[in-house]
């Protein structure tokens, strides 16, 4: 008789709800610790960004530009977006689109693509848009993995919007002779 | 008295006779009318009931009716504001290497996840999201309280 409640209740609409409220704290656990991490990384490397300003970029800590969004003034420690502004070495600066300047450290290990092909570091030039995928330092930096040279979006087909192709200028410059 | 005068006599009583048996039954016939059914207070009260349940619906179907719109019109701000969201992260452009560089993105997998969620412009969606999910459930609750609103009047009261 013990054994058949036992039994129905784990067959019961309460046992389900009990299960379903257990799955769903562990997702909700698992996205806060998540949640955590990334904004654990974002404010670390946003601190390291500010305190080595003046060695990477020159300057005040804090920097030129601010970021302008407000609400959100870390910055995104695994990669970036933007235009190269100056190339230093192995160093590059880039701007993003928040307008955030990035130090991204190119190392022997990066892999630069740009079209189809692999080029060296010493092919990018300042005013290539790039896309950057690598882990942050604690000098401030982003050390490269992959780096992806983009048309920027005025080098789209030469600003035209809504035709997403290479512009002939850019495939002028980048298409091997 | 004259026998003629008598037979009449008779004639007339007897027809006042019938005619009083008449009236007798016809009354007799009018006080026994038929008792009301027995169920009769239980179907008022099922009705009232009903009423009143239909008057709580009609305000619940005004309110969701408001969080329909309220939301309809919620949709294109914050429509926009995912829009320039994504614009000004650098999420679509993280998302564009998966496709052009499946094979090194695989190989920085790690560092790849992190630099998505960090530029996922996470609050835009949500928000975007929330929106999304009251203008589905007051469709749902609208379209379920219609449903008795509008349908024929709901009667237990059976017609003979």
């Amino acid at each position: 008789m013990k054994n058949m409640k036992f039994n129905n209740f784990f067959q019961s609409k309460t046992f389900k709800i009990i299960i379903w409220v257990v799955v769903a704290l562990i997702v909700l656990l698992l996205v806060f610790r998540l949640g955590i991490e990334v904004g654990y990384k974002k404010a670390q490397f946003s601190y390291h960004w500010g305190e080595n300003y003046h060695l990477n970029f020159g300057g005040p800590k804090g920097g030129f530009f601010l970021p302008p969004n407000k609400n959100d003034e870390f910055i995104s420690s695994h990669g970036a977006a933007g235009q190269i502004i100056k190339i230093d070495n192995n160093n590059l600066i880039i701007k993003d689109k928040e307008n955030v300047e990035k130090s991204v450290l190119i190392k022997d290990d990066t892999t630069i693509f740009c079209l189809r092909q692999k080029i060296k570091a010493s092919d990018l030039k300042t005013g290539d848009f790039i896309v950057v995928i690598g882990d942050p330092n604690n000098a401030g930096q982003i050390e490269a993995k992959l780096i992806r040279v983009m048309p920027s979006p005025a080098q789209i087909n030469n600003g035209v919007p809504g035709q997403n192709t290479f512009s002939p200028k850019f495939l002028r410059n980048r298409l091997p002779r | 008295m004259h026998p003629c005068f008598v037979l009449i006599n008779r004639r007339i009583k007897l027809s006042f006779k019938i005619m009083t048996e008449k009236k007798h039954r016809k009354l007799a016939n009018f006080l026994a009318s038929p008792e009301p059914p027995k169920d009769l207070l239980e179907k008022i009260m099922n009705q009232i009931h009903w009423e009143q349940e239909r008057r709580i619906i009609k305000v619940r179907f005004t309110l969701f009716s408001v969080l329909l719109v309220t939301s309809l019109i919620a949709l294109i701000p914050t429509f926009k504001m995912i829009q320039t969201s994504f614009a000004q992260s650098e999420f679509i452009n993280f998302i564009q290497l998966a496709f052009t560089d499946t094979k090194a993105i695989i190989n920085y997998f790690d560092s790849f996840i992190v630099a998505i969620l960090e530029s996922l412009p996470v609050m835009a969606i949500a928000l975007f999201l929330f929106v999304i999910f009251v203008l589905l459930e007051s469709i749902k609750y609208i379209a379920q309280y219609s449903k008795s609103l509008f349908s024929p009047l709901k009667t237990n009261l059976k017609t003979n």
